[in-house]
């Protein structure tokens, strides 16, 4: 592996742990594991959301190096249900003109609109081009497609595997749809046992 | 002229008006009645107290004794703005904030008006220098648990928002902005709606005394003026500090919403 982008060395928090964890840039990691097996927190842990022990580090720098809110600019989590706070959705874009709306199916007049009138469906797509936006280096996404009809699912994945040959980014997901792993997984995480761990297996 | 003396009697009718009411409060909070009872047996024992205290510290006039009264009413203001509220860390730093804010707030106006605007010799006297802090207090008190507790509750009520804007890199002075908006709003209504109502709605309580007592009206009013602006200036200063200190406690120096070190106080 080429020298990796996100580290983790024997991080640990009274829920969960690791021991240590690589990925590179263009990478796209998806974690897997039961209901309730942290799979959420273990994503709130790499966006620095909670405490932990142990070191994460992104491309050689320490997270404790890093303000928390420039870290979790680079190291951007989308959770699984989006929350809206400003009246109209352009509102939450610094640069709305340049959201590729379009990409996933959705019309630039959704922009002018109240986000809590919308559906759950293009809430979890503008939730994904909000943090893009934002131009992070790594995408946490917590079941990004879990309110996608399979045609809308597909335009996501064309999206993200873009974004992650482009930046390139590295991207670590969670997902309940096998067929979406077999298809979006280059290096397997699983939770087993409240750790952590690398599976070697890789698409 | 000096006002009829009341008898035991009167205040006994009163009191019994309170009794019945949290008869009435008791079956929707059970906690709001004995407030509203633990409050009155409190407020008569503590007015009574106090009226001792004064009538020794009038014959004896010495900046010590003013100072540590004056403290023991910051202390005991500073435990009232804690136990009101619903989520609490119980630490020291909980309560030196609350101390410290209304130390800011009504501390240094009640100085201000003692050595600059009355300007009585000695200036510490304790005729001026504890009504006047009692009601810098009692304003500034109320105001800062309001601002307390609606930025408590708000983090807790709007827990997702804030932790999405964190996660969107927002530092916690950004992502809680509305939060502390609301706070300073809900501090600053009691004061707003005091000024808007004087001399229309109510008569000022200090203005009352000093009428009943038989001063000359408009020496009153100009009084009145005086305690009402440096409460307005006192409870927008504590309320300006407090907000800020207990944000702060809501996030550590990662940027982290840590509603973890909260417990909430439950109802009975």
């Amino acid at each position: 592996m080429q020298s990796p982008m996100l580290e983790l060395n024997t991080v640990q928090t009274d829920i969960i742990s690791s021991k240590h964890l690589a990925a590179a840039s263009g990478e796209r990691v998806l974690l897997s594991g039961p209901s309730g097996s942290g799979k959420s927190y273990f994503l709130r842990i790499l966006a620095d959301l909670v405490p932990w022990q142990g070191a994460i580090s992104l491309n050689g720098k320490p997270a404790s190096a890093i303000p928390g809110p420039e870290w979790r600019q680079r190291v951007m989590l989308v959770p699984s249900a989006s929350h809206w706070w400003q009246p109209l959705v352009e509102d939450h874009f610094t640069h709305p003109s340049d959201a590729p709306l379009e990409a996933l199916g959705l019309d630039r007049g959704i922009l002018k609109k109240d986000p809590q009138y919308l559906s759950s469906g293009e809430r979890q797509r503008l939730a994904l081009l909000r943090a893009l936006d934002r131009k992070p280096a790594v995408l946490l996404l917590d079941e990004p497609s879990a309110n996608l009809d399979p045609e809308r699912t597909g335009q996501m994945e064309t999206l993200l595997n873009d974004w992650c040959k482009k930046t390139p980014g590295l991207l670590v997901m969670t997902s309940h749809d096998p067929a979406q792993r077999t298809r979006m997984a280059d290096r397997l995480w699983q939770i087993r046992g409240g750790q952590v761990i690398d599976t070697g297996e890789h698409a | 002229m000096n006002a009829p003396e009341l008898s035991l009697l009167d205040l006994g009718l009163a009191a019994l008006i309170v009794v019945a009411t949290a008869g009435f409060v008791r079956p929707l909070s059970k906690r709001s009645a004995n407030g509203l009872l633990v409050g009155m047996a409190r407020m008569s024992l503590q007015l009574a107290l106090i009226g001792l205290v004064l009538k020794a510290l009038f014959e004896n006039v010495t900046p010590y004794w003013v100072l540590l009264v004056s403290l023991v009413m910051l202390l005991a203001a500073g435990r009232e703005v804690m136990a009101r509220q619903h989520y609490r860390r119980h630490t020291l730093a909980e309560w030196r904030n609350g101390l410290f804010a209304m130390a800011a707030g009504s501390f240094s106006l009640t100085l201000l008006a003692l050595l600059v605007m009355i300007d009585h010799d000695p200036w510490y006297h304790p005729r001026f220098a504890i009504p006047f802090l009692g009601m810098m207090l009692g304003n500034t008190m109320t105001a800062i648990a309001l601002t307390i507790s609606r930025i408590l509750e708000g983090a807790h009520q709007q827990r997702a928002i804030l932790e999405e804007r964190l996660a969107l890199g927002e530092r916690w002075q950004d992502a809680a902005s509305t939060i502390r908006r609301d706070g300073i709003r809900q501090g600053l209504i009691p004061v707003i709606n005091m000024m808007a109502a004087s001399g229309i709605v109510s008569l000022p309580g200090m203005m009352t005394g000093q009428l009943l007592a038989g001063a000359d009206p408009v020496n009153a009013v100009s009084y009145q003026i005086l305690i009402i602006l440096l409460i307005a200036g006192g409870t927008t200063t504590g309320i300006l500090v407090a907000s800020r200190l207990t944000l702060k406690q809501l996030f550590d120096e990662r940027h982290r919403l840590r509603l973890d070190r909260f417990r909430e106080e439950k109802e009975q």
